[in-house]
């Protein structure tokens, strides 16, 4: 029970990206569309799921006071050896995920899971833990993608739909339509906790 | 002290650890990435000039500029030059486009292909799209000498609503890659085919890594 909410937390009620409000930068910039969202919400899960459990293991070992520097450097050479390796054997996959490799050597979610949890707790629970961040991730934007997309292009994963293609929105697919779908969802999770609470 | 001796000690085994590990791993990547690379740029190059079976590198140097220029020649089955592809990056709205142009050998515009681009998704990212490229392409086929600027500057190609200076930018290079070809045009009829210069290692390695900034 102890262990599947270590997994769950991470889609809801710790959600990286409408509670926490981490990693809002690479967000912005890759829920234009459906599949940019996927593909960054795929590959940040993955180096969430290697950083975490590999900071958990050496956790005992990092001398307190340096602990940031040292998870710093232990994420970026991660993030640059997968990002080469893809690049080298796996060429299409490169180039659908390739751009979203260097933005997750920034994304303050995978340094934020590893001094909050992974450096307080074991490898079983940092992998559940980053799977369920990763999960929370990809879902949160998904859903400020699915808006983005379908209302500043008429799409959906590059399919168009019907009745939006005909006039969308340009501004929804620019920075100012990410801001205010991005405070919105916000606001709406807010409210259905607020109205959960009070029944 | 012996706490800062620590720390410092801990620090520099990390950082000697990633050290190795990044090395190793470029070392091992970096042949396979140029690979890839030149690999996909050979297949814009069949792709945008699809009558060549074989492309050799070429230089052309402007006397007058004192600048060289590389292209390739497109040859056919039997040798005969089919045309050449040239590779242009302008400045786009957020940094160099880089495309490659094939061009026929009487001079008219076979095909592009964007190669990396950081224009904004969604608008600017659209000259890679068929909505952009279809009207372009058939501009091309059914004109003669079509004015190749965006119709706010007077000419022929139907810009990207809301991506005027990535449209421009396109048409720039596109402009560019014409430019060089008139002035390699003499030197492909003089030069008889005979001349298939080998893609020589050094070419090719200074040829891939123009593409290697694509991120």
């Amino acid at each position: 029970m102890n262990r599947l909410a270590e997994l769950t937390k991470g889609i809801w009620k710790e959600n990286p990206i409408f509670v926490i409000s981490l990693g809002i930068c690479p967000t912005l910039a890759v829920t234009s569309s459906m599949t940019n969202a996927l593909g960054m919400g795929i590959a940040a899960t993955f180096v969430l799921m290697g950083s975490n459990v590999f900071i958990s293991l050496i956790r005992n070992l990092v001398p307190g006071k340096i602990r940031i520097p040292v998870y710093i450097m232990i994420i970026a050479t991660f993030v640059t050896m997968i990002d080469k390796l893809i690049a080298a054997f796996s060429p299409a996959l490169s180039a659908s995920l390739g751009i979203f490799i260097p933005l997750i050597v920034v994304n303050c979610i995978i340094l934020g899971r590893a001094e909050a949890y992974a450096s307080k707790n074991g490898p079983m629970d940092s992998l559940l833990d980053a799977i369920g961040m990763g999960i929370g991730f990809t879902i949160a934007l998904s859903c400020l993608a699915f808006f983005r997309e379908l209302l500043g292009e008429g799409k959906l994963y590059g399919f168009p739909i019907p009745f939006f293609k005909a006039d969308p929105a340009l501004i929804m697919i620019m920075a100012p339509g990410g801001f205010m779908v991005f405070g919105l969802l916000i606001a709406l999770k807010r409210f259905m906790e607020a109205k959960g609470a009070t029944k | 002290m012996k706490d800062m001796l620590h720390m410092g000690l801990f620090l520099f085994v990390i950082a000697a650890v990633a050290g190795v590990l990044l090395a190793y791993t470029e070392s091992v990547t970096a042949p396979l990435i140029l690979e890839n690379q030149r690999k996909a740029e050979e297949l814009a190059r069949r792709e945008v000039l699809p009558n060549a079976e074989k492309f050799n590198e070429s230089q052309f140097t402007d006397t007058v500029a004192s600048q060289t220029y590389s292209y390739s020649t497109g040859l056919t089955g039997n040798g005969e030059i089919a045309g050449v592809v040239v590779k242009v990056a302008p400045k786009g709205y957020a940094g160099p486009i880089e495309m490659v142009v094939g061009i026929d050998k009487t001079g008219k515009i076979n095909g592009y292909k964007i190669l990396a681009q950081k224009e904004t998704p969604g608008l600017g990212t659209k000259l890679s799209e068929p909505v952009f490229a279809e009207p372009f392409k058939k501009l091309i086929s059914e004109k003669a000498t079509p004015v190749l600027l965006v119709k706010k500057d007077g000419g022929d190609v139907d810009g990207i609503t809301a991506a005027t200076i990535s449209s421009r930018a396109f048409c720039k290079g596109v402009n560019e890659a014409l430019d060089l070809f008139k002035k390699v045009q003499p030197q492909l009829t003089a030069i008889p085919q005979a001349l298939p210069l080998p893609a020589t290692p050094a070419d090719t390695a200074s040829q891939t890594s123009i593409t290697g900034g694509n991120q």
